[in-house]
């Protein structure tokens, strides 16, 4: 049994009727960043709350740091600490204070969680406004002073649910940067996302999860090319003329919104052929360029793959 | 020892959280002189001519006992906030007992109960008010305020918990609480009550511990009011306390 990671076999959660994880199977390798991906609705919080003891399973099973998450409840929480989605501090108390409680709560004496306060504040960069109440913060400092609350005492396991979720760029930034040193610490990592930027950026893998089912997973790189490469987008008139010419050319080839033709499955390369093309018919641009699919795209295309798979079982 | 310690922690933060709000210190302190006075000033003399006694004797238990109630309004609300707001999962994720998160919420709203009910006695006594029958009279009084604030307390959790939205949490406690208060002996004498509506207001826990408390202040009946007053509180440990308990897992 490994020590420290999170192995999770077809875990199953149900609330009233409606099936929140179907069957959710994947694992964090001790010291690995794992990102789980998806959006709103997936089953992202429910399989962190399930892992982190917050809700009963109601099928499979699934060990955290060497302790069965049903049989030692007690042994798991002594191994993670949580951040939530909505920052879980006391917003009258100051930030010192917060973290003070937890401290003593984890069982440190006065004195040493003082001490340890004291040193999270500054590695957060909340030292100038310790002694502030946390209503008083930004929404970037609260989360900062979450992750610090999770990290009072240190615990071999980590879950962070939707750290950046509502964050401006700047607050974003700078928990992607407390999370980096986090991993360059070696702490076990899970961490759910509506972001695919933030998953490629943070993780070691991703886990894409939709209505409550693992659809595909691997490294960053791996799901890029699952997915097919980047979106070249054209902004040109006459549009259905455009589409023709660029449908007999490429073969994912549809109209989006807004007067724009996309091309998907491209890379650097395609935009050279699109250009070539869009001359060679005599199709002036308004605007050409290339971008990495949204997370929209890449739902349709590994749900996609997935029913198509599914047609195959069948046939 | 363990669980002693964080319920200790935990109250300390509901208190501290207490001191800090301005507006309800002032609500919880403020609102029951204010129906303090206001009663004296329309009641006092009827009921002072009605039942040849002195009104405030009873008027003072009577507020102290119905603010206790009141205040499990707060605890609710209180309650109700940690748990949307996320400390509460926060505090479950975390390797501490499930009683003590319960335990220091209970404690601190005793420890509130017994701020305003110290503060409406003092002030009580500037208009007449008066323990006349020693200390540990005057200790027991504040322990049968404890005893009766335990009951409502543990109430206020159990629907905290139960609620979808903090008007649901006001709402279940706030009219009970009320309708408690007007059918009691607290205000008007047990006799004024229509002859069928006597039983109710005897039988109510407000009515008993205000007895009690009028025997442990000012004089009267102690041990029957006092001892129907603990089997409520009995009774309603009995039923939310695992009720509490059974919620929070």
């Amino acid at each position: 049994m490994r020590e420290e990671g999170v192995e999770v076999e077809r875990l199953r959660k149900v609330f009233g009727k409606k099936t929140a994880l179907e069957e959710v199977s994947f694992t964090v390798e001790p010291g690995a960043v794992v990102g789980l991906l998806g959006p709103n609705g997936a089953g992202k919080t429910t399989t962190v709350n399930c892992l982190s003891t917050l809700l009963p399973l109601d099928g499979g099973r699934a060990s955290v740091a060497g302790h069965d998450v049903a049989g030692d409840p007690a042994g798991v929480r002594a191994s993670i600490a949580l951040t939530g989605q909505f920052a879980a501090v006391d917003d009258m108390l100051t930030g010192r204070q917060n973290l003070v409680l937890f401290g003593r709560l984890l069982k440190l004496d006065r004195r040493a969680a003082a001490a340890r306060a004291a040193e999270l504040l500054d590695g957060f960069r909340l030292g100038d406004a310790a002694d502030q109440p946390v209503k008083s913060y930004s929404g970037g400092m609260r989360r900062r002073l979450d992750l610090a609350a999770g990290l009072v005492v240190k615990r071999p396991v980590l879950f962070l649910d939707e750290p950046t979720t509502g964050l401006d760029p700047v607050g974003r930034q700078e928990m992607w940067d407390m999370v980096e040193g986090l991993r360059a610490e070696g702490v076990t990592l899970l961490l759910t996302t509506q972001y695919l930027e933030e998953a490629d950026r943070l993780a070691d893998r991703i886990v894409v999860i939709d209505h409550g089912r693992v659809i595909a997973q691997g490294t960053p790189g791996e799901l890029k090319n699952q997915v097919g490469g980047q979106v070249c987008e054209v902004r040109a008139e006459p549009r259905e003329r455009t589409l023709r010419v660029l449908r007999e050319r490429f073969g994912d080839v549809a109209e989006s919104g807004g007067g724009v033709v996309t091309v998907r499955g491209a890379d650097p390369g395609t935009l050279t052929d699109v250009v070539t093309v869009l001359r060679e018919a005599g199709i002036t641009a308004d605007d050409i360029r290339l971008r990495r699919p949204t997370l929209d795209e890449v739902f349709f295309t590994l749900t996609g793959a997935k029913a198509d798979r599914e047609h195959e079982e069948v046939g | 020892m363990s669980v002693i310690t964080e319920t200790g922690l935990l109250a300390g933060r509901n208190l501290r959280r207490f001191a800090k709000s301005t507006q309800l210190v002032a609500d919880s302190l403020l609102f029951p002189l204010i129906l303090l006075f206001l009663m004296l000033l329309v009641f006092g003399e009827l009921v002072d001519d009605a039942s040849g006694g002195r009104y405030i004797d009873r008027l003072a238990p009577a507020i102290v006992l119905f603010s206790a109630a009141y205040g499990a309004v707060g605890t609710g609300l209180g309650f109700f906030t940690d748990l949307r707001g996320g400390i509460v999962d926060r505090f479950r994720a975390m390797n501490i007992s499930r009683l003590s998160v319960l335990g220091g919420r209970i404690v601190s709203d005793l420890v509130r109960v017994l701020l305003v009910a110290a503060v409406t006695t003092g002030v009580a006594h500037a208009v007449g008010f008066r323990f006349t029958r020693g200390p540990l009279a005057a200790l027991g009084f504040f322990a049968v305020v404890v005893l009766f604030a335990w009951i409502f307390l543990w109430l206020a959790v159990v629907v905290a918990m139960s609620a979808k939205s903090e008007q649901a949490v006001s709402g279940a406690l706030s009219s009970p609480v009320t309708l408690l208060l007007f059918l009691s002996s607290g205000f008007v004498p047990v006799d004024q009550f229509a002859a069928w509506l006597r039983p109710v207001v005897r039988a109510n826990p407000l009515s008993l511990a205000t007895d009690a408390l009028v025997g442990l202040s000012s004089g009267g009946e102690i041990l029957r009011p006092t001892l129907f007053t603990v089997a409520w509180a009995v009774a309603a440990t009995v039923i939310s306390v695992p009720l509490a308990v059974r919620l929070y897992k």
